[in-house]
């Protein structure tokens, strides 16, 4: 599939380039948030989806090496309204049985791109949580071996030896795998 | 999975299994889909933490631009203002006023480009066509008056429609405010020299640029051009007027 020339708004993003960030917040932000209006959502509401949103999409073309091959428009305004619909559902509130795409008819490869980044976004958020429910200790182990730093050199600047670091490193890794685990169940 | 636990994992993937542990334990991989998505899942979570643990100032840099951006867009907590200081704004305002509408009164006669020059870019866009964007972005900055970043949106637009008069007609516009009028009246010429609905809107806006320049003989040709039933007829005959 070919790049979509949208993907000029991720490479904006990834280069933080104020005016294309001025550009998607001029074209889109009123639409977000026309859209929470009429979905039992606040002004401030929409001003933290709509951001969120363009963070989320930051990480998938930086991480997750994301390009686009369908207009950003639709999928953008997707990615809002499927965060949104899941903040209401996490407050406990009924969402309102209206289609999503109620403003725009949109296409398959839309739809697939879009759900790609909640749900690599979704998986990362998880993985995270359950990491800053690891004790102090492991957290920072962990930090600092996934930092590509040789692990002799991180034993040192820590006070441990070799051994220690890579044994504490595995039982914190697991602990944290067993968390995710208990996520997916 | 039952023989291997999270531990194993670890050790299978970094590289801390002997030699014969190692090839059962890629013989039990094969044959067990479980234990396949559990190393899958751990060599994700490698990876989300390697790179989501790591400073990001890229990503710093983008969340100050994003606040930044935030107030303009979204709704602001309203904020009391002292009548001072509302009395000096007005104060502020009047001023600026008066100093405006005594600049307009020495200039009407021949700031034509501001009287007649207000153009919009209006595109209809069929939503999901890749041209469409290009189009969007550059009625954006067109509307917002910044012509510099209009021209190259415009440029790539041609390239894959070359035929379309309304993009050389507001290319030609911008062209004009960016100081490449020849080739933006080149783009007029070629407009008003076709047969779509932006033909005579081009001639009115020749007839503009010449007016704006002083040069009344040209820009009277061009008005001449407008036949009574176009569109851009009335305000030809409003400019023509002025122009006397």
């Amino acid at each position: 599939m070919s790049i979509h020339p949208d993907q000029r708004y991720l490479d904006g993003l990834l280069r933080n380039d104020t005016l294309l960030v001025q550009e998607i917040y001029q074209r889109f932000a009123g639409k977000i948030k026309h859209h929470i209006l009429q979905h039992q959502g606040t002004e401030d509401d929409a001003a933290d989806i709509f951001q969120e949103a363009i963070i989320d999409v930051y990480n998938q073309a930086k991480y997750k090496q994301l390009q686009l091959t369908c207009p950003f428009e639709p999928f953008f305004l997707l990615i809002c309204k499927r965060k949104w619909l899941n903040e209401i559902k996490k407050r406990g509130r009924q969402p309102v049985t209206k289609r999503l795409d109620d403003v725009y008819e949109v296409g398959e490869d839309v739809f697939a791109a879009a759900e790609q980044v909640l749900k690599n976004e979704a998986q990362a958020g998880m993985i995270l949580t359950q990491f800053e429910r690891l004790g102090e200790k492991c957290r920072e182990i962990l930090r600092l071996s996934l930092t590509g730093e040789a692990q002799e050199k991180i034993a040192a600047a820590m006070g441990v030896t070799y051994g220690y670091l890579r044994k504490k490193k595995s039982e914190c890794m697991a602990t944290l795998l067993s968390y995710i685990q208990a996520q997916k169940i | 999975m039952a023989a291997y636990n999270h531990e194993d994992i670890i050790r299978y993937e970094d590289g801390d299994m002997l030699p014969e542990e190692r090839q059962q334990f890629e013989l039990a991989l094969q044959q067990d889909a479980t234990l396949a998505a559990a190393l899958a899942q751990y060599r994700e979570v490698k990876t989300t933490l390697s790179a989501r643990l790591q400073p990001d100032p890229q990503l710093d840099a983008l969340k100050q631009t994003l606040q930044e951006q935030r107030p303009g867009h979204f709704g602001r907590t309203g904020k009391v203002v002292s009548i001072k200081k509302y009395l000096t704004a007005v104060g502020a305002v009047a001023a600026i006023l008066a100093g405006v509408l005594l600049f307009r009164f020495y200039t009407r006669d021949t700031n034509y480009m501001e009287t007649y020059g207000n153009i919009e870019m209006q595109v209809a866009v069929e939503r999901g066509n890749n041209a469409d964007s290009l189009l969007q972005s550059a009625a954006l900055y067109f509307n917002e008056k910044d012509y510099t970043k209009v021209i190259p949106l415009l440029d790539t637009y041609l390239k894959t429609d070359s035929s379309s008069q309304m993009a050389l007609y507001y290319r030609g516009i911008a062209a004009t405010h960016t100081g490449q009028t020849a080739s933006g009246l080149e783009d007029l010429k070629k407009v008003f020299e076709g047969e779509s609905i932006f033909k005579y809107d081009a001639a009115f806006y020749i007839a503009l640029y010449y007016a704006q320049q002083q040069n009344r003989k040209e820009a009277r040709v061009w008005l001449k051009l407008i036949p009574a039933d176009a569109a851009a007829a009335a305000k030809a005959a409003a400019l023509e007027k002025d122009l006397k």
